[in-house]
């Protein structure tokens, strides 16, 4: 049974009337001073995450992407104040998380999890992964006795799809795949209501990065997880996504329905994006080039003003405009919203 | 005509754990100006393969077997001396690497750099150099070359970084250019960018090349013919469009699979990941 289908007819992203959103995020930054110069007496600010904005429904998945340095992986941080906000707003099942203490704090850490792109960084070499997984239980009073947690871990690597025996190895021990597994059931001891997957296969191998695609939709089914999924590449984004979120020098461009927004992508950066990606499909050999977008992305100190993309975009209305006004996320469809003051706005324009 | 010919190449390497036969029995070869993909999992001997053909497998503990042949333009490289390899080495056989910072030196600018691949390689004057490298980082696409000329490694952003690696691989000509992962550490949009930029310049140069890559998808954009390791062999040979189409070997085949997500599909709304491959 596809997840889709189990959620009934109700269209992706969708939100049904009064339910409140498990996660709300309104107007989130984070600012980094930096000192630089002679005796570093210069201050600059990096603008990581610049007003960012976004919703996630219980049981949803939001794709979040965009390319190195855009802010995507400052945002999860942020969101589990992990990497205190400078502003903004985050609720987490109608709590205010900025408001937290740290005792608070931390029981909303058992219910909100984080899983990192190098699993090994966040994994105790020198501890076996049963016991690293069993001082996870310990530390959030998960399980009392020691026996219930041996058999919580064995439930638990049974559940990422590893042998009862990998308890026994160190990290350093595991492939690539098992050790994302690890970090992964790491994640889920405490049985958290939001999972946040912060580039989990970028490291691995395309068949390996199947398999952990493959496991992260089969969790999202069978626990009704929410998850924030964060990747550089959208095809990964693609596979595990209800709704998907593009970011670029800091903030959200375009948010879409999945099927939305690799079928019609409105934003011009979103276009650049999908057009770059490599598709596997031969024959483009011989064939025209796609268009490249040219040049880098402007540094976060010095963002360039009005619109973020204007430098680059390729878009042919560009204009006077796009240099001076910051385009915001407007409506453009069901659940579909875009910051670009040169894509048509009518709820039903197609492209 | 053939440039490269590889007969049953096979690189060992001795360690505490035994032999690890990292290429083993590895025959292909490549015309001149062909584009060739090499593709397979980290740790299938991709780079193994490379390093082997430019002279470079570190030794010990590496070693290419007896009986193993790679000849460029028909001459044998296989025990060759060390002198006649530098003549080979990033001459006739550029190499260009996936992470360019490890391969710059990061006290020297960029124009020194590359000048002195070209007083090496070409025997050209500092004079003389300074211009070609002027002229080189603007064939690949630096904006400003003359000021960027001037800066160090750590000044560019890693796509640059990479622009300046390949000009001064081309600073020597060379005639097979091999390519390893050069796109990997880079961004979607700054990959796209470097391979346009390899395609041109080995169309104006006419510049065979071999692009080593475990992203099955650049292949099929970038390469007519490609090659498929698995365990130090190649296990499957030939056009990509066959490849995609019949995949035979169960590794090719398990690849081919793998890569055609439902991106390969996007356009329909229908085409949402809700089929699970088991």
């Amino acid at each position: 049974m596809s997840r889709r289908e189990g959620n009934g007819s109700t269209a992706v992203g969708e939100r049904t009337e009064g339910e409140e959103p498990l996660v709300r995020v309104q107007g989130l930054r984070k600012h980094f001073q930096l000192r630089s110069g002679w005796f570093r007496r210069k201050a600059e600010t990096l603008r990581a995450v610049d007003g960012v904005s976004f919703h996630l429904d219980r049981g949803e998945t939001l794709g979040l992407v965009g390319e190195s340095g855009c802010g995507k992986s400052t945002t999860a941080r942020a969101v589990l104040r992990l990497v205190e906000p400078t502003a903004g707003e985050i609720h987490f099942d109608g709590r205010d998380v900025m408001a937290m203490e740290p005792g608070e704090l931390r029981g909303f850490r058992g219910r909100a999890q984080i899983v990192f792109q190098d699993p090994l960084s966040s994994l105790n070499p020198r501890m076996r992964v049963g016991t690293a997984l069993a001082e996870v239980l310990k530390v959030h009073g998960v399980a009392s006795d020691t026996a219930e947690r041996r058999q919580r871990v064995r439930n638990l690597l049974e559940t990422v799809e590893l042998a009862p025996e990998l308890a026994e190895r160190h990290p350093h021990e595991l492939s690539g795949g098992q050790r994302q597994r690890v970090g992964i059931a790491r994640a889920l001891a405490v049985d958290p209501e939001l999972l946040i997957l912060d580039e989990p296969v970028s490291a691995l191998d395309v068949p390996v990065r199947r398999q952990i695609l493959g496991l992260v939709r089969g969790l999202q089914r069978e626990f009704g997880l929410t998850c924030l999924f964060i990747a550089h590449d959208l095809s990964v984004v693609e596979e595990v996504s209800d709704r998907v979120a593009v970011m670029y020098l800091g903030r959200i461009v375009e948010v879409a329905p999945v099927s939305v927004l690799f079928s019609r992508p409105a934003h011009p950066y979103t276009r650049a994006l999908l057009a770059a990606t490599p598709r596997p499909e031969p024959g483009g050999w011989a064939g025209p080039r796609r268009p490249v977008l040219e040049g880098d992305v402007p540094s976060s100190v010095s963002p360039p003003s009005g619109c973020p993309f204007h430098p680059r975009c390729p878009h042919p209305e560009r204009d006077e405009e796009c240099r001076r006004v910051v385009p915001h996320l407007e409506t453009k469809g069901k659940a579909w919203r875009v910051a670009c003051m040169k894509a048509p706005t009518s709820p039903d324009a197609r492209s | 005509m053939t440039l490269l010919e590889v007969r049953d190449l096979r690189t060992w390497f001795e360690g505490d754990a035994g032999t690890v036969r990292a290429v083993d029995g590895v025959s292909f070869s490549m015309a001149e100006g062909e584009v060739v993909g090499l593709v397979g999992e980290s740790g299938c001997g991709k780079t193994v393969t490379a390093l082997s053909i430019l002279g470079l497998v570190p030794r010990p503990p590496g070693r290419i077997q007896e009986g193993s042949s790679i000849r460029l333009g028909g001459r044998e490289l296989v025990g060759a001396s060390a002198r006649e390899l530098r003549g080979i080495r990033g001459r006739r056989v550029g190499m260009i690497f996936q992470e360019p910072m490890s391969s710059l030196n990061p006290v020297y600018t960029v124009g020194e750099q590359i000048g002195e691949a070209l007083r090496l390689h070409r025997g050209v004057r500092r004079r003389e150099a300074r211009r070609l490298s002027v002229e080189l980082l603007d064939e690949v696409g630096i904006p400003e070359p003359k000021r960027r000329r001037t800066q160090y490694p750590h000044e560019l952003s890693g796509g640059m970084q990479q622009r300046v690696m390949i000009a001064m691989t081309l600073a020597a000509e060379p005639e097979l250019l091999i390519a390893d992962e050069p796109t990997t550490a880079l961004d979607v949009t700054t990959q796209a960018q470097i391979l346009a930029l390899l395609d041109r310049l080995r169309r104006s140069r006419r510049m065979a090349m071999l692009l080593i890559t475990h992203d099955l998808a650049v292949v099929a954009e970038r390469c007519r013919r490609v090659l498929v390791m698995h365990h130090g062999r190649i296990v499957e040979e030939g056009a990509v469009e066959a490849i995609f189409r019949e995949p035979r070997h169960p590794y090719t085949r398990r690849l081919v699979h793998s890569v055609s997500s439902p991106a390969a599909g996007s356009g329909s709304p229908e085409a949402s990941p809700g089929g699970e491959p088991s």
